[in-house]
């Protein structure tokens, strides 16, 4: 028995990615969809760019970005920005669809922090992500004839889990702030696109305004996809990797912070007003 | 009917024109008041469009050189495009899933059994999405203005919204015939994603058709959306067109009516097949 109490957060985690796990499964088509969908729009931008440009786009592309390949490079920002959309929307939603679906407060019988039970949902969904990354990341480079080496690989994971992690914080804040006003997705629906575009998962963030650079600097997503792009496509790196590690990991912990803090003051209002399953 | 009082809604106990006026009529109303009952998602799409703009429009320009960034012309040619996404996004899926979301709510069967005409009652969203366009126009513009610095070219206003409108109904007609297609096979899964991206590459949307190669050029001739988006920048901005315009207005027309009217045949063809095998709320 103490032996299984030891476990809970451990058992926790499986019972979610167990969850998670069926539910992407279930809906095949969905799942085609994320991993096609940067291509799709790796297609539509390059094929627009070809276009609008003639055979000079490749050699444009590589003095405005630094990439050899466009393909490569919009592909990881397709993916990156897929994943953060993912994450900032599911955790956003969460107490509203459950409240919806009569099911939010049946977590609460458990012996789980609600708050943990969120993020390792946005675990899971980092960790689809990770595959995600690797099917069409593998697919690309090995169409270009190279491979990563396992230490790429591994770096480009923890990165991943280290910049989406922290949204599910974000998610949690605007949950949090916008459950009353039960428009839980158009308010993410906002956040996702500013996160989207100062991001710079598409384009190199340093052909904006210093302030636009300033701001985005705060975005863990920034990070990633700047070190993502390092690694896997060869741009070239203005901070140090480490530097940046640090900075991503410090605001991983302060998002997350930010998360708890709002979610758990939202949490003992509805408790105390009863309003934790009103809908 | 109210005792003793005047009808508690409109009688569809009509026929002819005076039925199908009342038919619109409600489509409208019904449509208008879905569209603004959710205000904060109209809010959050104005809140956002900078970013999508920024999103959108950045990464095409990097496989142009700097000096060219704020060409006027490449960055008419992208707000105007922008604009045309939302008539491929209508088609697709206002006017496409509005069969099947009637379907997931549960309230296909009630609309069934009314004798109201399905293409009317089905195509509601063009009236909201009309409104939607106007507006969006006007702060789409104010955001590109200000974010890319440059004026939006309107030469022929007229030309333009005789364009827009008749765009709308060819997205109407094609979303009316996909629609049928998604009311007998059910979940098309990503096949709506799947088409908006084929489309907005192929349609010469962001760039004219003549910038492709010979198969894709013959393949984007024959899609309809290819003629809104040559006709539109031929009115915005004098762009040449790739046919005659006189021709090209011949071919969206025929396009167009063709959509409408094999959209309300096939409609009617998957209802009442439907209706035999008793699949029509199943989803």
């Amino acid at each position: 028995m103490k032996s299984k109490a030891r476990l809970g957060p451990f058992l926790v985690l499986v019972g979610v990615m167990s969850k998670e796990l069926k539910i992407t499964f279930r809906y095949v088509g969905s799942l085609v969809l994320l991993v096609t969908l940067p291509f799709m729009i790796s297609g539509l931008f390059i094929g627009i760019g070809y276009a609008v440009s003639g055979p000079l786009a490749l050699s444009n592309f590589q003095a405005n970005t630094g990439s050899s390949s466009p393909l490569l490079y919009i592909t990881l920002g397709g993916v990156l920005m897929i994943a953060s959309m993912i994450v900032i929307e599911n955790t956003s939603a969460i107490i509203r669809e459950e409240q919806l679906m009569g099911t939010f407060e049946l977590h609460y019988l458990t012996p789980n922090s609600a708050v943990a039970l969120w993020l390792l949902h946005s675990l899971a969904y980092s960790i689809l992500t990770i595959l995600v990354f690797a099917v069409d990341i593998a697919a690309v480079v090995a169409w270009q004839g190279s491979l990563l080496s396992p230490a790429e690989w591994a770096l480009a994971a923890a990165v991943i889990l280290l910049a989406l992690l922290p949204l599910a914080g974000l998610g949690l804040v605007i949950a949090a702030l916008t459950v009353r006003f039960k428009e839980v997705w158009a308010a993410a629906s906002v956040v996702n696109s500013f996160v989207a575009a100062l991001s710079g998962f598409y384009y190199p963030l340093e052909i904006f305004p210093r302030i636009v650079q300033l701001v985005a600097e705060a975005l863990p997503t920034a990070h990633a996809a700047t070190i993502l792009k390092g690694v896997v496509a060869g741009v070239p790196l203005q901070l140090e990797l480490w530097q940046r590690l640090v900075l991503m990991s410090a605001l991983a912990l302060g998002y997350l912070a930010l998360g708890r803090f709002f979610y758990s003051r939202w949490e003992d209002e509805a408790r105390r007003k009863g309003e934790l399953s009103k809908h | 009917m109210k005792r003793g009082g005047r009808e508690s809604y409109p009688s569809t106990r009509t026929a002819g024109f005076h039925r199908l006026l009342l038919e619109v009529r409600a489509a409208v109303e019904a449509g208008v008041k879905v569209h603004f009952r959710y205000i904060a998602w109209l809010i959050s799409d104005i809140i956002a469009t900078p970013a999508w703009l920024v999103l959108f429009v950045t990464p095409v320009l990097l496989f142009l050189p700097r000096e060219q960034w704020s060409n006027p012309v490449t960055l008419n040619f992208f707000f105007w495009g922008y604009i045309l996404w939302d008539f491929v996004a209508a088609g697709l899926w206002s006017f496409g899933m509005a069969i099947r979301r009637e379907q997931q709510l549960g309230t296909l069967e009630f609309l069934m059994v009314t004798n109201a005409n399905r293409a009317i009652l089905f195509s509601r969203s063009v009236y909201p999405r009309m409104i939607s366009l106007s507006i969006g126009i006007l702060y789409v513009y104010a955001f590109f203005k200000a974010l890319f610095g440059v004026d939006v070219v309107l030469r022929s206003p007229l030309g333009v919204v005789a364009v827009l409108l008749t765009g709308m109904l060819t997205a109407l007609g094609f979303g009316l015939v996909y629609g049928a297609l998604v009311f007998r096979f059910k979940n098309v899964g990503p096949l709506n994603n799947v088409l908006q991206f084929v489309f907005l590459g192929l349609c010469g949307i962001f760039y004219p058709v003549s910038n492709l190669p010979e198969p894709l050029r013959s393949i984007a001739l024959a899609v309809p959306f290819t003629y809104v988006a040559d006709l539109l920048r031929f009115y915005a901005m004098e762009y040449p067109a790739v046919l005659p315009p006189a021709l090209e207005w011949a071919v969206l027309l025929t396009y167009t009516l063709g959509l409408i009217a094999l959209g309300v045949a096939l409609l009617k063809a998957v209802e009442g097949n439907l209706k035999k095998t008793g699949g029509l709320g199943a989803y």
